[in-house]
């Protein structure tokens, strides 16, 4: 895969270490993958597997004591390693963008939501007028199937009046706007209700569907990620166990994806013992499956 | 064991009042485990917060083994020697600076529980899997599961006859997850438990009770059995709605939740 020369994202042996007095914690040992146009690439691990890290990395959010290394990590074309950070700077929020699990943290809460969204234009394009700006935000809005005679409201509300799902809407209107050509999103919707959820999914089904937008979905909701993605990526202590089609994650052959499986309740299932997933300690070291 | 009849519990949130529970009647047979299911701010967290006496502003009847609960937030020492709780997140709920010892050891002090308090502690870690070793341990030393082992430790040293479970292992990994719920499966048997487990995943409280109330605003949309959830033989459309949403995404399902949903409100 990370020799697809299609691919949007590559990533070859991504590793991120963080130096700390007792050690060297190593969060992401060895990674590879690749995220092609249009794509919906779920990468789905327990916490401490190294998923939120891998997609720090392609934004250039490791900071010291956290190093990254990699043989490969570029982005349409572009070598992201030798990137200055003020190119970088340029990339994060035009071309690659990313949404984090809870709103109420990413958004500026002593700033109308209007005004966050305006500036984030006005910044990525300083010749764009004040009026031109609230008309993107609007549109940026509606944009995420927030109803129409909501919207002015929500542009005028202050983060704590939206609830969780509108808040997430509010970052995906802004993330989006901006028109990136890849999102990274961490977890967008595990702090919202089931049906909120899968309102947010939806807007995000559209985007990919409608702009080719390239898309890594970090998540640790196996069910979630398999009927949601094109591809699944299996993390587990900084490393890839597996990767295979999402429709095939439930025929999955790795040990460590089949006791996640196994380990999940399910509404249909015995009403038994759930099988513990038992850890082979051969999974941090061997070659993946 | 648990009968609870027109529950009503209001918030003062400024100058408004928040109905979060707006008349809900369950009973719970002894030996039962009995879930709450629905969304944030259904009133399911509020209604076993009722029940322990952490939500003092309620109207209407509780009943705990065969005893009226007086109103407000007073309840007998004997009440929390019987009913224990156990909260979400394993993090919040232990204190940074106490080790599982001093955790286990209060509850039995307060309680005059002092015969044999080393007996006891040993034989409740035991009793959640945990071995000896832990029992000098500072939480940070302890994983989100062990963690939840101490709470669930700490719930059982007074020997209660019911467990109040709000979201026990929301905030705990899949493979972690089973393991406590297995944990609390076992610990029922042994221990005779009757059980309130609160929690947003379907699964999970499928998975572990017989039968459960589906809420909603306050109100209870529908009682289940776990015959009927199996089978898909809901009759509320909200019900149906969450079961689908517990089955992954789905574009066409999406699409029809997208269409009229609230903007605002919420969160609480």
């Amino acid at each position: 895969m990370a020799e697809d020369t299609n691919a949007l994202l590559e990533i070859e042996d991504l590793r991120v270490a963080f130096r700390t007095p007792t050690g060297v914690v190593e969060a992401v040992r060895g990674v590879s993958l690749a995220v092609a146009r249009g794509e919906r690439v779920g990468i789905v691990g327990e916490s401490g597997s190294g998923k939120s890290m891998t997609g720090r990395s392609v934004l250039g959010l490791i900071r010291p004591p956290g190093e990254m290394r990699a043989a490969r990590l570029s982005f349409d074309g572009q070598d992201l390693r030798s990137l200055p950070e003020r190119r970088m700077r340029r990339l994060r929020g035009r071309r690659l963008a990313m949404i984090l699990q809870d709103p109420t943290y990413s958004l500026n809460p002593v700033m109308r939501v209007g005004r966050q969204i305006t500036e984030a234009f006005r910044t990525a394009d300083p010749s764009l007028s004040r009026r031109a700006a609230r008309d993107r935000a609007l549109a940026a809005l509606a944009r995420v199937r927030i109803p129409r005679h909501d919207v002015a409201r929500v542009y005028d509300a202050w983060p704590h009046e939206l609830s969780g799902g509108m808040g997430q809407r509010v970052m995906i209107a802004m993330m989006v706007a901006l028109g990136p050509d890849l999102l990274i999103a961490d977890e967008p919707t595990s702090a919202l209700d089931v049906t909120v959820q899968m309102q947010v999914l939806a807007i995000l089904d559209d985007l990919v569907r409608e702009t080719g937008m390239g898309l890594m979905f970090i998540s640790h909701d196996l069910n979630l990620v398999a009927s949601f993605c094109d591809r699944v990526v299996v993390m587990y202590a900084g490393r890839v166990m597996e990767t295979c089609a999402a429709a095939d994650l439930h025929a999955a052959r790795h040990p460590y994806t089949r006791g996640l499986l196994a380990a999940l309740p399910s509404i249909r299932g015995s009403h038994g013992d759930l099988p513990v997933l038992a850890r082979d300690p051969g999974w941090l070291e061997g070659a993946p499956a | 064991m648990i009968a609870i009849e027109d529950l009503q519990v209001t918030f003062q949130a400024g100058a408004r009042t928040v109905r979060a529970v707006r008349g809900v009647s369950l009973s719970v047979a002894p030996g039962e485990v009995f879930g709450l299911v629905g969304e944030s701010g259904s009133g399911k967290s509020t209604v076993l917060r009722a029940l322990s006496g952490l939500n003092p502003d309620w109207t209407g009847r509780m009943v705990v083994a065969g005893e009226d609960l007086p109103p407000g937030r007073r309840r007998p020492k004997a009440f929390h020697k019987r009913v224990q709780m156990v909260f979400q997140d394993p993090f919040a709920s232990l204190h940074p600076r106490q080790t599982v010892d001093i955790a286990l050891s209060e509850p039995l002090r307060i309680h005059r529980m002092t015969d044999d308090m080393d007996g006891r502690i040993e034989r409740v870690l035991t009793d959640v899997g945990l071995d000896r070793s832990f029992r000098f341990r500072y939480p940070h030393q302890l994983s989100g599961g062990q963690r939840q082992r101490v709470a669930i430790a700490r719930a059982l040293i007074l020997e209660p006859a019911i467990l109040l479970l709000d979201e026990p292992t929301s905030a705990l990994d899949v493979s972690v997850q089973a393991e406590i719920l297995n944990l609390l499966r076992r610990l029922r048997a042994e221990h005779d438990l009757t059980m309130m487990l609160v929690s947003h995943n379907l699964a999970v409280v499928g998975h572990m009770c017989g039968r459960m109330a589906v809420m909603k605003e306050g109100r209870v949309v529908e009682p289940l059995s776990v015959a009927q959830l199996r089978a898909g033989t809901v009759a509320d459309p909200y019900t149906r709605q969450l079961l689908r949403a517990a089955e992954g995404y789905d574009r066409a399902v999406a699409a029809e939740t997208l269409d009229g949903s609230p903007g605002f409100g919420g969160g609480a």
